[in-house]
C-alpha cells in the first residue's frame, strides 16, 4: 500500500516537473542525450530520496537543485551514464527541434558567460532562463536569500563589464575586455 | 548598461522554445523512465536516529507548551486582542493590536531580512509618510553602524534628491535595491570612521529611501539588498514579533503646527494628551489618518545615529 502511495507520488512529481527538469538540463548540455541522462539521474535521487522531496512548488526548485548537482558531476567526467534512460537518450535528440540560431545579442552573450565563473553563470541562468527570484534561487542553492541576492548583484555587474549596448540596441561584446584579456 | 537590459539580454539568450520542451514527443519514453526509476530501490527511512530525534523535539515542544501558552496569553494581553484585529478569536489565525493592522495597512511591506536584525521602531506621519528603523545587537543607539532606517515619503525622488543634495549629500552612484536601481547619496564623513549612506529610488512616484552608516561600500549593498518586499502578514507578524514589548508610536501634528510623538499601548496613549492641541476629533492612538496641517519636515543628515 505505501510502495502503491509512493510510486503514485513520484509519477505525479515527474507528470508535473519532468519538462521542467529537462528543458532546464537541455539549456546547459551540448547534446540532447546527456540531457536525458540529467533528468534520469535527477528523478533517480527523487525516488531514492522522496521523503526528502518538498511539497509543492518548492519540489521544482529542490529538483533544480540535484540536477545542478547532476551536471556538475557530469561536467567533470564523474557522472556514470544511467542505463535508464536508453529510451529517453534514443529518441531525445530527435524530438528535440533545431536550437535556435546563435543571433548577434545571443553570440555576445553566450560568450561573456562562458568567460564567467561557474557560479556567476549558474546564478545568472537560474534568474534569466528559469526566472526565479532570489528567494528561489536561495532555495536550489542552498544559501540565504541575502546571499543569493548579493552573489546575483555581482554577477549581474561582473557580466555588464563583459558585454555593451550599441546605439541601435544590440548587444556586443564589451571590446575593451576582450583586448585586455587578448594582451593577457 | 543596466540591470533591465542585461535581465533582457540573458532572457533573450535562452536556447530552447519552451512550449516546444512541453510538447515533445516523449511520453512512452517518460513513462517507461517513471517505471524503470520506481523499480529501483528506495533509501530506507532511517528508522533510530530520526525517531530519537522526533522523540526529543517532541519532548521540547511538550515541555515549552506550557511556557508557550503562558506568553501568548501576556502578548494577547499585550497587544489587547479584542476580536477587532486580524484574525477571529477561537482561531489559529495570528490576531493583532488594531494599531498594528492600521500601521500595516498604511505601511510599504518593506522588511530587512538580516541575521539578528530587529525591527526597533515604526512611524507614520500620515498616510503616505513614515519610517521604519531596523537596528541590531545590543545598545544599538550608541553605534551608528547597528542602525538601519527605511523611509517612504510622499514627495517624489526628484524633490527628495533635492532635499538630500541640499542638506550636503553628494551622488555616488547606484545599485539594486527590490528589483530596481536606487542612487546613492553619501554625506561628507566628517571625519567619522564610517559612511553614511543613503539609497533613493522611486516607488509609484513617491520617495523610497534606505540610509545607514557603514563601513565601506560594500555593506552598505549588502544590506540595501537585504531590503525585502513582503506581503502584509508576513510584515505584521514580524513587526509583531519584534515589536512585541515596544509600544507603538504615533505622530500627530497639533493645531498649532507642532508635532507630538504618542507611544500608544493597546490603542490608548500611555501619556497624558494635551486634547486641546490636537486638532478637533483626532485621536492619537486610533487615529493615523492624515493629520490636516501636517508639516513637510525633512529629517536632517543622520548626525546624531
Amino acid at each position: 500500500m505505501a510502495r502503491a502511495l509512493a510510486e503514485a507520488h513520484f509519477t505525479r512529481l515527474y507528470g508535473e516537473y519532468g519538462r521542467d527538469v529537462l528543458a532546464y538540463a537541455l539549456a546547459r548540455t551540448q547534446r540532447p542525450e546527456d540531457a536525458a541522462d540529467v533528468v534520469a539521474e535527477t528523478f533517480l535521487v527523487a525516488w531514492r530520496r522522496a521523503a526528502d522531496v518538498p511539497s509543492g512548488t518548492t519540489a521544482r526548485l529542490w529538483l533544480f537543485g540535484v540536477a545542478r548537482r547532476v551536471l556538475a558531476n557530469q561536467r567533470r567526467g564523474e557522472g556514470r551514464r544511467t542505463r535508464l534512460a536508453e529510451r529517453l537518450q534514443t529518441e531525445l535528440p530527435a524530438a528535440v527541434a533545431t536550437q535556435p540560431e546563435a543571433d548577434g545579442d545571443r553570440s555576445a552573450v553566450m560568450g561573456a558567460l562562458a568567460r564567467l565563473g561557474e557560479e556567476d553563470r549558474e546564478i545568472l541562468l537560474l534568474a534569466g532562463w528559469e526566472g526565479l527570484g532570489s528567494a528561489e534561487i536561495a532555495a536550489v542553492l542552498g544559501v540565504s536569500k541575502v546571499a543569493a541576492r548579493t552573489r546575483l548583484h555581482r554577477a549581474r555587474r561582473r557580466l555588464r563589464k563583459k558585454l555593451a549596448l550599441k546605439e541601435d540596441g544590440a548587444v556586443v561584446p564589451c571590446t575593451c575586455e576582450l583586448e585586455l584579456e587578448e594582451a593577457r | 548598461m543596466r540591470k533591465r537590459e542585461i535581465d533582457r539580454a540573458l532572457a533573450g539568450a535562452y536556447p530552447l522554445d519552451r512550449a516546444a520542451v512541453a510538447r515533445l514527443p516523449l511520453q512512452a519514453a517518460e513513462d517507461e523512465l517513471v517505471g524503470q526509476i520506481v523499480a529501483e530501490p528506495q533509501e530506507p527511512p532511517a528508522l533510530d536516529a530520526p525517531s530519537q530525534r522526533r522523540s526529543r523535539s517532541l519532548r521540547w515542544r511538550t515541555r515549552f507548551a506550557g511556557l508557550a501558552t503562558a506568553g501568548a496569553i501576556a502578548t494577547a494581553a499585550f497587544l489587547g486582542l479584542t476580536g477587532s484585529g486580524h484574525g477571529p478569536a477561537g482561531t489559529a489565525e495570528p490576531a493583532y493590536a488594531a494599531e498594528l493592522v492600521r500601521l500595516a495597512k498604511i505601511s510599504p511591506p518593506i522588511l530587512f531580512d538580516l541575521p539578528n536584525w530587529r525591527v526597533a521602531v515604526t512611524e507614520v506621519r500620515q498616510a503616505a509618510e513614515g519610517f521604519t528603523e531596523f537596528q541590531v545587537g545590543i545598545q544599538p543607539q550608541q553605534d551608528p553602524e547597528k542602525n538601519a532606517k527605511f523611509h517612504w515619503h510622499s514627495k517624489s525622488v526628484q524633490a527628495r534628491a533635492g532635499e538630500l543634495t541640499t542638506h550636503g549629500a553628494v551622488e555616488v552612484g547606484t545599485a539594486p535595491v527590490l528589483e530596481t536601481e536606487a542612487t546613492i547619496y553619501e554625506y561628507p564623513p566628517a571625519g567619522k570612521p564610517v559612511f553614511e549612506l543613503v539609497a533613493l529610488w522611486d516607488e509609484g512616484g513617491h520617495a523610497f529611501e534606505f540610509r545607514t552608516s557603514v563601513p565601506g561600500i560594500a555593506t552598505f549593498e549588502r544590506r540595501l539588498l537585504a531590503l525585502e518586499r513582503v506581503d502584509r502578514d508576513r510584515w505584521l507578524e514580524v513587526v509583531a514579533r519584534d515589536l512585541g514589548s515596544v509600544p507603538v508610536k504615533t505622530v500627530v501634528i497639533g493645531q498649532d503646527g507642532s508635532r507630538y510623538v504618542y507611544t500608544c499601548v493597546n490603542g490608548h496613549p500611555v501619556h497624558p494628551v494635551p486634547r486641546s492641541v490636537l486638532p478637533k476629533g483626532s485621536s492619537p492612538c486610533p487615529s493615523l489618518t492624515p493629520a490636516p496641517q501636517d508639516r513637510d519636515r525633512d529629517d536632517p543628515p543622520q548626525a546624531s545615529i
